[in-house]
């Protein structure tokens, strides 16, 4: 799902850089290093394989929870159809015993699923930040400007900001602090591609979405 | 749709006699749990082993199946007339016990244990290896985390994961101070609008089954399933007694008060039909509910499928599954003249149509010897001239004279703790049980009676298992 956030930056770059073309492409920046938590590698996993899914209705009301957006606010097709509650249902877990005649959920995850989630997470993270542009004095995305067009990955306010808008998303979606891995691939987000900053907003709803689409909002 | 079911049933089993009456006996379930040697077999614990035991689908023996039927032939005085008496000794026999039909690595006597399948080499367990490794970072894996366990019950009891906040606090408790929150937690939990109306409404689908283009949503409203689902919500709240989904002779309005005598007809029913037109002496909580005898028995003489759901969702048969099958002896007698005494539908009937009697005094849609729907009014209703048959049942082998009793047998049998003791622990693990965790599942069915059957109680029991605590 993180490659999924990285895939949509590169996409965003991409959009952004067609309608004004550059004489000469800059030279491609080197390739950032790998974040490698090596504590993980050597960490005793659990071996039970039984983890309970969060599902539909529970997964909308902790995303809503977590970035202050009312539950009606979230993800709706054709800004009708709720995703959680109906149009993406059955793969996010939840069941319509009344109208599909469907008595029973899924017992586990479908292929659909993952699709499913990161458009909910998403939806919610882009929902999230917009609520916040129109508050006098944002609840959650504090560490920039979310109006600065062009954030500098080298600053170290840029950095900072990322820093404490990590330790942030990572309590409120998932109650409990970063590790210093976790915080280190947030930072990557600040540059795009061709070694440009991207704007604020953008960095805030894409480091949202990748803390938010993970297997540990989705599994307990 | 009466009829399709009864004809499902019978083309089930209908090649198993065609095939050869030896290799389909649907006694062979309780023949073999009633053995001495059957103690340890999982599936005869409160229940019966199902057809799949030893058909990989009927009339078809699977390997397991095979070798029992060899086991059998081996003997050379056997015949079929003798099997009853002989399957047990058949499948506890060393060439069948030791042996790994399926090939799937666990032998046919640990799969009996285990409650896996010994003739499906998909259905296999083994037990979890511990884990390996330095110490986790973020949960305490293969032990109690009363961490990880607070989470859940948060998450799953009230329907929000706990916030930074509350995960802090928690955390900063002593060990004896998390376990007092922890059951606090859940106590709290037990209330919310999350626990009552959406997570026990969702348990509850599958048992009510409703429609909403005939409930009193929608445009042919036949009856109305909120009221069931109050009462099941009531019945699983606040230590009330969960026998009562099969004994309760009251139902509940929509303020949560408990109603009692006939509900009469609501005065802006677009149709002749709604309340709940039962007197409290012939109700039999969840499965004679206006909606559950409407929607099940529509207009059969003998609510076949009625009992079936009744079976499935109170006791956790699925006859349909070849579970629960019990045979009782000179049955089916075909009482309505649909042909079920036939060797194709013997299999199923012989339990299905003495399950079925005790429903037959009462209607489903309006009124049956009208012969088709007039008397709306009438929908649900007891009628002791319904039909001409007398209502006597028999329920896992025990007499039962009307549906009162029959509920009252229902709820002192294992089968009906046992279910209970599944949807909760669906309710708090989203599964089954698996076979490693089968010694806190008994105890947890089990201890219902100490409980006063009452679901907060089992739940503050559940919470406090490995099975929940140990990530």
């Amino acid at each position: 799902m993180r490659l999924a956030a990285l895939c949509l930056v590169t996409l965003l770059t991409a959009l952004a850089a067609c309608p004004s073309p550059s004489p000469a492409p800059p030279p491609p920046p080197p390739a950032p290093p790998p974040v490698v938590d090596d504590g993980l590698a050597t960490m005793a996993p659990s071996t039970k394989n039984a983890l309970v899914w969060q599902r539909g209705t529970v997964l909308k009301r902790g995303l809503a929870k977590a970035l202050f957006v009312p539950e009606e606010d979230l993800c709706k097709e054709l800004d009708r159809f709720d995703c959680a509650d109906t149009a993406h249902q059955v793969p996010l877990g939840g069941n319509d015993a009344f109208v599909k005649g469907q008595y029973e959920p899924l017992k586990a995850p479908g292929a659909t699923t993952a699709i499913a989630f990161d458009r909910l997470a998403l939806s919610a993270c882009a929902t999230a930040v917009s609520l916040e542009s129109g508050r006098p004095a944002p609840f959650l995305f504090r560490g920039h400007a979310l109006t600065d067009d062009r954030l500098d990955p080298s600053s170290t306010e840029a950095i900072e900001g990322a820093r404490f808008l990590a330790v942030e998303l990572y309590k409120r979606l998932h109650a409990r602090a970063p590790r210093d891995a976790e915080v280190n691939e947030l930072l990557t987000l600040l540059t795009d591609d061709e070694g440009q900053g991207i704007s604020g907003r953008d960095y805030a709803v894409l480091s949202c979405f990748a803390v938010a689409a993970t297997t540990e909002t989705l599994f307990f | 749709m009466r009829v399709h079911v009864t004809l499902a049933l019978c083309a089930v089993v209908a090649a198993t006699v065609w095939s050869g009456a030896s290799l389909a006996r649907p006694t062979g379930p309780r023949d073999l749990c009633e053995s001495n040697d059957a103690d340890d077999v999982r599936a005869c614990q409160g229940t019966l082993p199902s057809c799949a035991t030893c058909h990989q689908g009927p009339p078809d023996l699977n390997a397991f199946g095979a070798a029992v039927y060899e086991a059998l032939l081996a003997d050379a005085a056997y015949t079929t007339d003798a099997f009853e008496s002989s399957v047990a000794a058949a499948v506890f026999s060393t060439a069948v016990a030791a042996a790994d039909s399926d090939g799937d690595g666990v032998t046919n006597l640990e799969e009996l244990a285990l409650g896996t399948l010994p003739g499906d080499p998909t259905s296999v367990f083994v037990a979890p290896a511990a884990p390996v490794g330095d110490a986790n970072a973020f949960y305490a894996v293969g032990t109690r985390d009363l961490r990880f366990a607070f989470r859940r019950v948060q998450t799953t009891f009230c329907g929000e994961p706990p916030d930074f906040d509350a995960v802090t606090a928690f955390a900063a408790l002593d060990a004896a101070t998390q376990q007092t929150a922890l059951h606090d937690a859940l106590t709290t939990c037990l209330q919310t609008a999350y626990w009552k109306d959406e997570a026990l409404h969702r348990l509850a689908d599958a048992r009510i089954r409703p429609l909403e283009s005939i409930g009193f949503d929608g445009l042919i409203p036949l009856a109305d399933y909120h009221w069931d689902y109050r009462l099941f919500s009531y019945i699983f709240s606040d230590d009330h007694d969960l026998r009562d989904l099969l004994l309760a002779d009251y139902h509940v309005l929509e303020d949560g008060s408990v109603v009692e005598g006939i509900v009469p007809i609501p005065p802006a029913a677009p149709l002749e039909t709604g309340g709940q037109p039962l007197p409290p002496e012939r109700r039999a909580g969840m499965v004679t509910t206006q909606w559950f005898l409407m929607a099940h028995t529509m207009f059969s003489a003998l609510p076949r499928t009625t009992a079936a759901q009744a079976y499935r969702a109170y006791l956790g048969m699925d006859i349909a599954k070849g579970e629960g099958i019990h045979p009782q002896d000179g049955e089916p007698t075909d009482i309505d003249n649909k042909g079920v005494d036939s060797p194709d539908c013997v299999v199923c009937h012989s339990t299905l149509d003495p399950l079925s009697y005790a429903f037959s005094p009462y209607n489903g849609i309006g009124r049956l010897r009208s012969g088709g729907v007039s008397r709306l009014d009438l929908t649900g209703a007891f009628d002791a001239n319904r039909v001409p048959w007398s209502s006597q049942s028999r329920i896992l082998g025990q007499d039962v004279s009307d549906l009162r009793g029959w509920a009252e047998a229902a709820v002192q049998t294992d089968a009906f703790k046992k279910n209970l003791g599944d949807m909760l622990w669906l309710l708090a693990l989203q599964r089954r049980p698996l076979p490693s965790e089968a010694a806190e599942f008994d105890a947890l069915w089990r201890g219902l009676d100490d409980d006063g059957f009452s679901a907060n109680r089992a739940l503050h029991r559940l919470i406090d298992t490995a099975s929940f605590t140990t990530p």
